[in-house]
């Protein structure tokens, strides 16, 4: 985040600081006030995308039901999701009752649902197939890097924020942020992004504070050197972790509600924390797990979906209030879906093509992608109609502003699912 | 001739009246060829001068039996358990109180440039003894070091050459032999790399005969060796792995590659090079037969090395940071998990035996982001005030002035003058000494804080 003349001077950054900032200045403050003018506008350098990744393979056939398929009532006697609490789209498929959250998006055109979404040569081992998402590399090794690192390998310089940004406690660094050239952080709680002291009480925290606040405010380096680089990313930092603070101390910032007995409202609330704050960050991701639900799935499934709904819910609330709307967007997706069979302990098993979500106000709202045949499975599962390199290439070409190709290294076509 | 050698670059450094030998460049020299000068070690090199300076890194005393026994037990313990932690908490003790930091500098350096990760190798015996082979091979000639690797089981699998057989080479090993770890992308041709894989041939895995052994084995095996001739960068014959290696280290653009790359883990990162600055070392390089030792002496020795051309051009990479931080405090052993620093650098950024890509490190500004520098002012905050959680205690600024032989009250000066010499600008040099002014512990911890929250204290 660039931070503008006036919080400069707010934070105490006086007009003789800046002017001993020499010939630098200009710059850095004009670059400022066209980043803060791109901050309602949709500039492709101020968007922000953020990655839900659902871990184990989620049940499409009982997330976006095909309710009228007599295949689906056939195959699934204990686990078919009944026609009347269907959440109906339209007359085939409707999602979950758990999703409720999701109607009312799609109503008030916020969701995306993109059906059958796959890739050829279907791998069902979680691992590899995650890879393969992660990485956009049909024949990816531990050594392929991740699809949005080279998307950020694509986009200018660090400018001090992180380009991208992990919100997870317990995960590692997901492969689709790794083996680029930027360090990517991961985070598990805003106090990460806060400075931590460390002056006892009775020392004089308050005196410590201001001085470091201090230094990270000096700007000896000559222009374009590595020093004058370092500090102004000490600045950006500072301008940050303040930004932060002040939000968190704000009530009005308060009143959108989370669920926040819920793992992933709390890491969703922590984004928009950090994209109210203004970094300059373009990509946040995070996970939620427990979809391997090979059996006893249907209460696990539901409460899942609750979470999910409920979560993404108050995030889109969150960001509307904050009128930050406009420049987010959300991808859900999951490493593949599971077997249109039920098992014998009540569950799934791993399967293939699946639905994938688009959550924000920029989505073409509404079903994209043919309804997935049940009459011609390959191996016992819905074929794919839609690469998932395409729902990449969209969000790169028409979101991020960051050509498809260079990441994928393959022409595909973008999809209509956005607006504009 | 003898005018040349004067006017390079790369001609050695005398003290002169107006260039005098003065703590800036002793704590310059540490901060490039280990991980940072203690007080003792500064005082030291100040009286020693430049030449003696250099030489001791090169001469560094043997470490004891009991020294050796302590360290090959943690390692068989990080070997035993399949622990990556242990593994480089293994490591990063050794560059903290190993006697030879130069050649852990070096070793560092090389797994930056062969890049090889656990993320596929999946095996901390097999990283273990690739770092034990870059640490043998740190200092000596490149190319035994190049043949080194061409046989170790770790690269083995990081490039999938230990599966590379007669009938179909595997091109994953030649292509960043070549473009990575030689000559760089543009000087060689697709069927130079093809010639170059075919004569990589020959290793075959062992467990993958149905036997399963936790670390895999490779054997050379001469019947899928591809022994026809090969016309590799233009030479024909019926090549082998080291004649690949002679070829290519013949090629002038190895030298000029390897130059680039140690001017800027050695010199500065803050600009490109150009050929005035390179050429010069390449010939040197190519004068020493690519033996790294001399040229990193050379580069130490150099009147460039202490110019402005090269003084704090470096971003210090999280390692550099995080460790050296630790190094010249002289924090005690026992006030420090050394589990919590291997947790600092991989937050950082810097995941020891796991680099992000075959490229290794990208360094420079990469290391820096509002996150990454958060995280390193935070690991500094640790290390001074404490964190008994992590395991580390807080920093006794009253001991090290002790030992340090300073009276409490003069301490904010000569922690100023170990940490950051007087590389600040006056009102940060302000805040840091009237913080230590009283000489009490708190007051010297905030000092310290100060001092290592300047932007300064990031650059090597």
């Amino acid at each position: 985040m660039h931070p503008t003349r006036r919080e400069l001077i707010h934070m105490g950054l006086g007009t003789s600081t800046l002017l001993a900032c020499g010939p630098t200045v200009p710059l850095f403050l004009a670059r400022s006030a066209s980043a803060l003018a791109d901050e309602r506008a949709t500039a492709p350098r101020s968007r922000v995308l953020v990655v839900v990744q659902l871990d184990g393979g989620n049940d499409g056939l009982n997330t976006l039901v095909p309710f009228r398929d007599d295949e689906y009532r056939k195959r699934r006697p204990k686990l078919q999701i009944a026609t009347g609490e269907v959440r109906k789209i339209d007359d085939h498929v409707g999602l979950h009752p758990a999703l409720e959250a999701f109607s009312k998006l799609l109503e008030h055109e916020r969701l995306a649902v993109v059906q059958s979404v796959g890739y050829p040569n279907p791998n069902r081992s979680h691992f590899e197939s995650m890879a393969i998402w992660q990485t956009a590399r049909l024949d990816a090794d531990a050594a392929s890097s991740g699809w949005l690192a080279r998307a950020i390998d694509r986009q200018p310089g660090p400018e001090g924020d992180a380009p991208g940004l992990h919100v997870h406690d317990t995960f590692p660094l997901p492969r689709a942020l790794a083996g680029g050239r930027h360090v990517i952080p991961s985070l598990a709680r805003l106090e990460q992004f806060r400075r931590r002291l460390g002056v006892p009480e009775g020392f004089d925290p308050a005196l410590q504070a201001k001085a470091l606040d201090r230094l990270a405010q000096q700007s000896h380096g000559e222009p374009g050197s590595l020093l004058q680089f370092v500090e102004r990313c000490s600045l950006i930092t500072y301008a940050s972790s303040a930004r932060l603070e002040r939000l968190q101390g704000d009530p009005k910032a308060a009143t959108s509600r989370y669920p926040d007995f819920y793992g992933l409202a709390r890491r969703l609330q922590l984004i928009a924390q950090l994209i109210k704050a203004g970094l300059t960050t373009s990509i946040y991701y995070t996970q939620l797990d427990g979809f391997d639900t090979h059996s006893g799935q249907l209460p696990s499934h539901a409460s899942l979906l609750r979470q999910l709904g409920a979560s993404l819910e108050a995030f889109l609330g969150d960001l509307d209030q904050s009128g930050e709307a406009e420049r987010v967007l959300v991808l859900i997706f999951s490493e593949f879906g599971r077997r249109l069979a039920e098992n014998a302990s009540g569950g799934t098993d791993h399967g293939t093509a699946a639905p994938v979500f688009l959550l924000g106000r920029s989505v073409k709202a509404g079903l994209h992608g043919p309804y997935p045949d049940l009459t011609r499975l390959e191996d016992g599962d819905p074929r794919h109609a839609i690469d998932f390199r395409a729902v990449y290439a969209t969000l790169l070409d028409r979101w991020l502003g960051i050509p498809s190709r260079d990441v994928l290294s393959a022409g595909f076509e973008p999809l209509p699912l956005l607006r504009g | 001739m003898l005018r040349s050698t004067i006017s390079s670059p790369w001609a050695r450094y005398e003290p002169r009246p107006d260039d005098p030998w003065d703590l800036h460049k002793v704590a310059h020299l540490h901060r490039r060829a280990d991980w940072g000068a203690t007080r003792a070690e500064l005082v030291r090199d100040m009286e020693a001068g430049p030449d003696r300076s250099i030489e001791r890194l090169f001469q560094p005393a043997q470490p004891s039996i009991e020294e050796l026994e302590a360290l090959d037990g943690l390692r068989r313990t990080a070997r035993t358990s399949s622990n990556l932690d242990l593994l480089k908490v293994c490591w990063l003790n050794r560059l903290l109180h190993g006697l030879d930091p130069l050649r852990e500098k070096l070793t560092l350096f090389w797994h930056g440039h062969f890049a090889t990760s656990n993320k596929k190798v999946e095996s901390v015996a097999l990283l273990d003894r690739q770092n034990e082979t870059l640490r043998t091979h740190a200092l000596g000639g490149f190319a035994a070091l190049l043949e080194a690797m061409i046989a170790d089981p770790a690269m083995l699998v990081w490039l999938d050459g230990g599966t590379s057989r007669k009938e179909k080479p595997n091109e994953n090993f030649a292509r960043e032999f070549l473009e990575l770890f030689t000559l760089g992308a543009g000087h060689f041709t697709e069927p130079d790399l093809r010639e170059a894989a075919r004569a990589f041939t020959g290793w075959v895995r062992q467990d993958a005969r149905g036997s399963f052994r936790e670390t895999p084995v490779f054997v050379h095996d001469p019947t899928q060796v591809d022994n026809q001739p090969k016309t590799f960068l233009g030479q024909t014959g019926p090549w082998g792995p080291s004649d690949i290696v002679r070829i290519t280290l013949e090629r002038p653009q190895a030298a000029t590659f390897l130059a680039c790359k140690l001017y800027r883990a050695f010199v500065s990162e803050a600009s490109e090079p150009g050929p005035e600055l390179i050429e010069p070392l390449a010939g040197e390089i190519r004068r020493h037969t690519f033996a790294i030792g001399p040229i990193v002496e050379i580069i130490l020795r150099s009147r460039h090395f202490y110019s402005q051309a090269a003084y704090r051009q470096r971003i210090k990479s999280p390692v550099e940071y995080s460790a050296g931080l630790v190094r010249m405090l002289e924090v005690p052993r026992a006030a420090l998990n050394p589990l919590a620093l291997s947790a600092a650098c991989d937050a950082q950024g810097q995941e020891l035996f796991a680099p992000p890509n075959v490229e290794g490190w990208t360094g420079g500004p990469a290391w820096i982001n509002s996150g990454t520098l958060l995280e390193r002012t935070n690991w500094a905050a640790d290390i001074i005030w404490g964190r008994p959680e992590n395991g580390l205690a807080p920093f006794d600024p009253l001991a090290w002035a002790k030992r340090a032989n300073v009276v409490p009250n003069r301490a904010a000066a000569a922690l100023l003058d170990l940490l950051l010499q007087s590389d600040l600008g006056e009102e940060p040099r302000q805040l840091a000494l009237e913080a230590g002014r009283d000489g009490s512990p708190d007051s010297l911890r905030k000092t310290i804080q100060r001092i290592v929250n300047c932007s300064e204290f990031q650059l090597a």
